[in-house]
């Protein structure tokens, strides 16, 4: 199980490196309005929603995951 | 409504409910029933991260130099999503040994030292200092520009009205109490202030919803939703730039600032003290991960909304950004909205000041004053009583130190400094402890000494290139030690040393400190030696995953302690309660009898110690724990062995789970096993008995029949004819029977003999039909047959595929009965596969039956009352050869008789599946 998260972990952070650094960001650094807001501005949210997301996501599988482990553990000790 | 008295009012009201929530919390706490162990709390606590700076100075920043005031929040972002590596290890390896702060953290680390842990305190409290004077600073600029209403008008450079700096010094005071009420209650080993937390989680909530309430306003109330907004903004050139970063300089900031913020969340003395002090459950934290950089998601979204907006409003230059929040409702007299924006500030402001008051409280008594306390030999401290109240006012005074330091900062130099610049300050400093802490846990070879030399010569270089020149701009050195350097030497200027220009100052600064930090820490590491505490701190902290559970016995200490002199020891720091819970837990754990205990061992000791440690840090713990044991220090590889030992026993009987796992499995396998071998011997019992039964039957009328020509030799001859042919025909069926018994036994052990071949499915199906011809003619049958031309060779055993079409054709002769009786026969390609059908206009097959009819000696009808007419292994020996070819079989369901159908795959089509089958 701490294999898998250790995968996914590193992928997500690996992702939010990307967003968030010069190269990708420079796509969007333009002074467009894009549904009235300016573009950068809209990017920089919305994929830190996604990575919060992602976050949350994987958050969720570590609890089941968990839960999942637990109760192994009860059947096995019963 | 705005009037002074009532502001303050407002203000010292909202202080009161803090006090108010903080007393409740702790209450709860004390009954047991605590209010923080949930992640909502813990996450919101963490957003102590979101001071005045975030309330005010995101603002100032965005409206200077637009989106890049994100970054501050998209570290700790970045940092959360890291928390699997980081933040779990260090949360891991805290609570295993009792961590109380940072100090203590670094400190435990590198082999309890004392100078390491105060130098650890020293930098946080130069470097902090001014971050709690920012939020001083701007708790007093929103009181003056508030105070001015209904005018707005922007506080001078000096501190300002007397009764400005007079409220700032109250609620710093404040703090202090605050800080001293509910910090400093008790001496709690585990160092939770569950009143404190519960109070700052509050505080977060109302500076969320202070900040976006003036968000909302200023998007939808001042203008019509963003896109109004930015339209407007998009039209003033100096406006519009805001929306972009500008590639040339800001993007080296970017990076800089945001590796910042990744070490600031990590590394800043109370985020250290909130996320992992305060932690009350090690599973709150996969929770919080991403709770908290969702709130700061939600803090920021109109940050450059307000920004934007007051830039729009306010003639240029007239009104400060960082007091956009607060000036915006001001300038459209809604003072309800003014006023909870200032207690928004006010909460932002007083969240980090009491965390930080408690965090820096906590490190300056554990790691100076206590331990040099407890070297002053002629205090004679270890013989005193009860030394709790010392301890206890050691913190007090600490924190109001703490305080006094923050407004004395505040009133000499905080004034000619914007917000983020001071806050960024900080950020610097916290950022030298990030080489030590993470190296600390990933490398075993790091020593002490590198660490020391690592954060002191970083610390040094911060001075230099960041806190010495912010004296310079305040006045306090000459302005030429900035622009010619020391003595004229330009190769030393602060912002450009060595001649390293191009890059802001902080950038500047950041790159040189890390140089010279991580340098430092990797070459003296590399060149000095562990002593025997180090290394045995420097394998508990890396191999954290390894050794959990294990603390307790990677004890430096050998022989033993009187149980008096420890218990005494304890008495005086923790008090008689906890030593005496402490004690027999440990007691009883171990099977030992306290009262008649008279020395204790060394694993005793280390319980003591990491007790003691959690109450006053690990290296005062240490210096008072050596001074009750007699005996000499163990060797290190004696403790090394001990420590493997255990982890060796943990190994061992993890693995002897997961044998006895395998094996329940095994036999999990086994009985299922058992329980098929059980009904494939049921299932043999009942063939031998049905075949038995099949097999008698013919045989008693062949024997009846013999018995009764031979009983009587005068029977009639047309009678004995008869007779005969009963005794010949039964014979024909006994030995079909037994030949399809044979069939299909050879068929199920598939060691039947087939001849595989192209066969012309429509040849077959003609010499089928001339074996069975005298039959039906018997029984007159009309026939219908369909064999179309040209079909395609279908891949088979000519013979057997004969026998199916027997099987069939003579199933169909006999229950043809009605007064017309047909038999059809058709054959025709579908797809690749050749369809036969055999049907007959019989009394059909009942409803129900299903496949039922292809199993052995299973036939349709009452069986009881008619004679069987047939083995009722014609349809099982079908389906075998039929399935053996690639094909299936079954029946249509229909009205008034019965429809066979089987298909055989053409050869052209599938060679391969052929090949297969066979």
């Amino acid at each position: 199980m701490t294999k898998k998260f250790t995968d996914r972990y590193a992928a997500l952070l690996i992702l939010a490196a990307l967003l968030f650094n010069p190269p990708i960001m420079s796509i969007f650094n333009s002074d467009r309005l894009v549904v009235g807001v300016p573009i950068l501005f809209l990017y920089l949210f919305f994929a830190w929603a996604l990575i919060i997301g992602l976050n949350a996501y994987l958050a969720h599988k570590l609890a089941q995951a968990k839960a999942a482990s637990e109760e192994r553990e009860e059947l096995s000790d019963a | 409504m705005l009037s002074g008295w009532f502001i303050l009012l407002a203000s010292f009201g909202y202080i009161g409910l803090l006090f108010a929530i903080a007393y409740f919390g702790d209450k709860r706490a004390d009954a047991g029933r605590g209010i923080i162990n949930n992640p909502y709390i813990y996450s919101l606590s963490i957003a102590v991260y979101a001071t005045s700076w975030t309330f005010y100075g995101s603002v100032g920043r965005a409206a200077a130099d637009g989106l890049i005031f994100i970054t501050i929040y998209l570290g700790p972002t970045l940092m959360f999503v890291a928390w699997w590596f980081l933040l779990q290890k260090i949360l891991r390896v805290s609570k295993a040994n009792g961590i109380t702060s940072i100090a203590d953290f670094i400190a435990s680390r590198y082999g309890k030292s004392t100078a390491i842990g105060g130098l650890v305190t020293l930098i946080a409290v130069v470097g902090v200092t001014p971050y709690i004077s920012l939020q001083l600073k701007a708790l007093s600029t929103s009181l003056t520009v508030l105070l001015e209403y209904p005018a707005i008008v922007m506080p001078t450079a000096d501190v300002g009205e007397p009764v400005v700096s007079f409220t700032a010094f109250i609620v710093a005071m404040a703090m202090a109490v605050f800080a001293i009420l509910f910090g400093t209650r008790h001496l709690d080993p585990s160092e939770h202030h569950e009143g404190v937390v519960a109070a700052v989680a509050f505080e977060s909530i109302v500076k969320l919803i202070a900040f976006v309430a003036v968000g909302l306003f200023v998007t939808f109330g001042l203008y019509d939703g963003f896109g109004d907004l930015f339209s407007h903004a998009a039209a003033r050139p100096e406006i519009k730039k805001l929306f972009t970063i500008s590639p040339s300089s800001d993007y080296t900031q970017w990076v800089t600032l945001t590796i910042l913020s990744m070490a600031a969340i990590l590394c800043l003395p109370r985020q250290f003290h909130i996320t992992i002090v305060e932690n009350v459950g090690t599973d709150h934290l996969s929770k919080a991960v991403w709770m908290f950089p969702l709130y700061l998601l939600l803090i920021n979204i109109f940050v450059l909304p307000i920004a934007v907006g007051g830039l729009l409003q306010f003639p240029s230059g007239t009104v400060d950004p960082d007091t956009f929040v607060l000036t915006l409702p001001m300038s459209t007299k809604n003072e309800g909205l003014a006023l909870l924006a200032f207690i928004g500030g006010l909460s932002a402001a007083t969240g980090m000041a009491i965390i930080s008051a408690i965090a820096l409280s906590t490190m300056i008594c554990n790691e100076v004053l206590m331990p040099a306390l407890l070297r002053m030999a002629w205090l004679r401290l270890n013989e005193r009583g009860d030394l709790t109240t010392l301890v206890l006012n050691l913190r007090r005074f600490s924190c109001v130190f703490v305080m006094l330091l923050s407004y004395g900062y505040f009133v000499f130099i905080g004034e000619s400094y914007t917000l983020v610049t001071i806050g960024l300050l900080s950020f610097a400093a916290a950022a030298q402890f990030a080489p030590a802490m993470i190296g600390g846990i990933f490398w075993k070879g790091a020593t002490g000494q590198g660490a020391f030399a690592g954060l002191g010569l970083g610390f040094i270089v911060w001075i230099y290139t960041l806190l010495l020149p912010s004296f310079a701009l305040s006045g306090w050195l000459p302005k030429s030690f900035i622009t010619d350097g020391p003595l004229g030497i330009a190769l030393l200027k602060p912002y450009e040393f060595l001649g390293l220009t191009g890059v802001d100052n902080l950038s500047h600064s950041l790159f040189w400190s890390m140089v010279v930090n991580i340098g430092a820490y990797i070459w003296v590491s590399l060149t000095t030696e562990q002593s025997a505490i180090e290394r045995i701190q420097a394998v508990l902290f890396v191999d954290a995953e390894k050794y959990s559970g294990t603390a307790g016995r990677a004890n430096l200490w050998q022989g033993s302690a009187g149980v008096d002199d420890l218990r005494d020891l304890l008495n005086r720091f923790v008090g008689p309660y906890r030593t005496e819970q402490a004690f027999k837990s440990h007691a009883r754990m171990r099977g030992l009898d306290l009262e008649e205990l008279m020395a204790v061992d060394a694993e005793f000791v280390g319980v003591a110690e990491r007790l003691l440690a959690g109450a006053i840090g690990a290296a005062s713990a240490r210096v008072l724990v050596a001074s009750v044991v007699k005996g000499d220090i163990v060797s290190l590889d004696e403790v090394l062995q001990i420590l493997d030992e255990t982890s060796e026993v943990i190994e061992y009987s993890h693995r002897l789970e997961q044998k006895s796992h395998e094996l329940e499995v095994a036999s999990d396998n086994l009985r299922n096993a058992n329980e098929q071998l059980k009904e494939l011997d049921r299932l043999k019992d009942d063939f031998l008995s049905t075949i038995s039964h099949e097999l008698r039957t013919p045989l008693t009328s062949i024997r009846s029949f013999g018995e009764i020509l031979f009983d009587k030799p005068d029977i009639d001859i047309s009678q004995r004819k008869q007779f005969l042919s009963v005794i010949i025909s039964e014979s024909e069926r006994l030995t079909r029977l037994i030949n399809q018994i044979l069939d299909l036994a050879k068929m199920e052990a598939g060691s039947m003999d087939w001849e595989m071949s192209e066969v012309d499915a429509r040849e077959a199906i003609e010499d089928a039909l001339a074996t069975m011809s005298s039959l039906m003619a018997d029984k007159s049958i009309n026939l219908d047959l369909n064999l179309p031309d040209g079909l395609p060779l279908v891949y088979a055993d000519r013979d057997r595929l004969i026998q199916v079409v027997v099987n069939l054709l003579s199933n169909a002769v006999k229950f043809c009965s009605g007064p017309e009786p047909i038999v059809r026969i058709a054959a025709e390609a579908d797809g690749d596969t050749l369809v036969v059908r055999v049907a007959d206009n019989g009394p059909g097959i009942p409803d129900g039956v299903g496949e039922i009819i292809f199993e052995k000696f299973q036939q349709v009808g009452d069986t009881l009352t008619n004679k069987p007419t047939g083995t009722g292994l014609g349809l099982p020996i079908s389906r075998q050869i039929v399935e053996h070819f690639g094909g299936k079989i079954w029946f249509e369901k229909m009205v008034g008789g019965a429809d066979f159908r089987f298909t055989l795959p053409f050869t052209r089509n599938n060679p391969q599946q052929i090949q297969l089958a066979e």
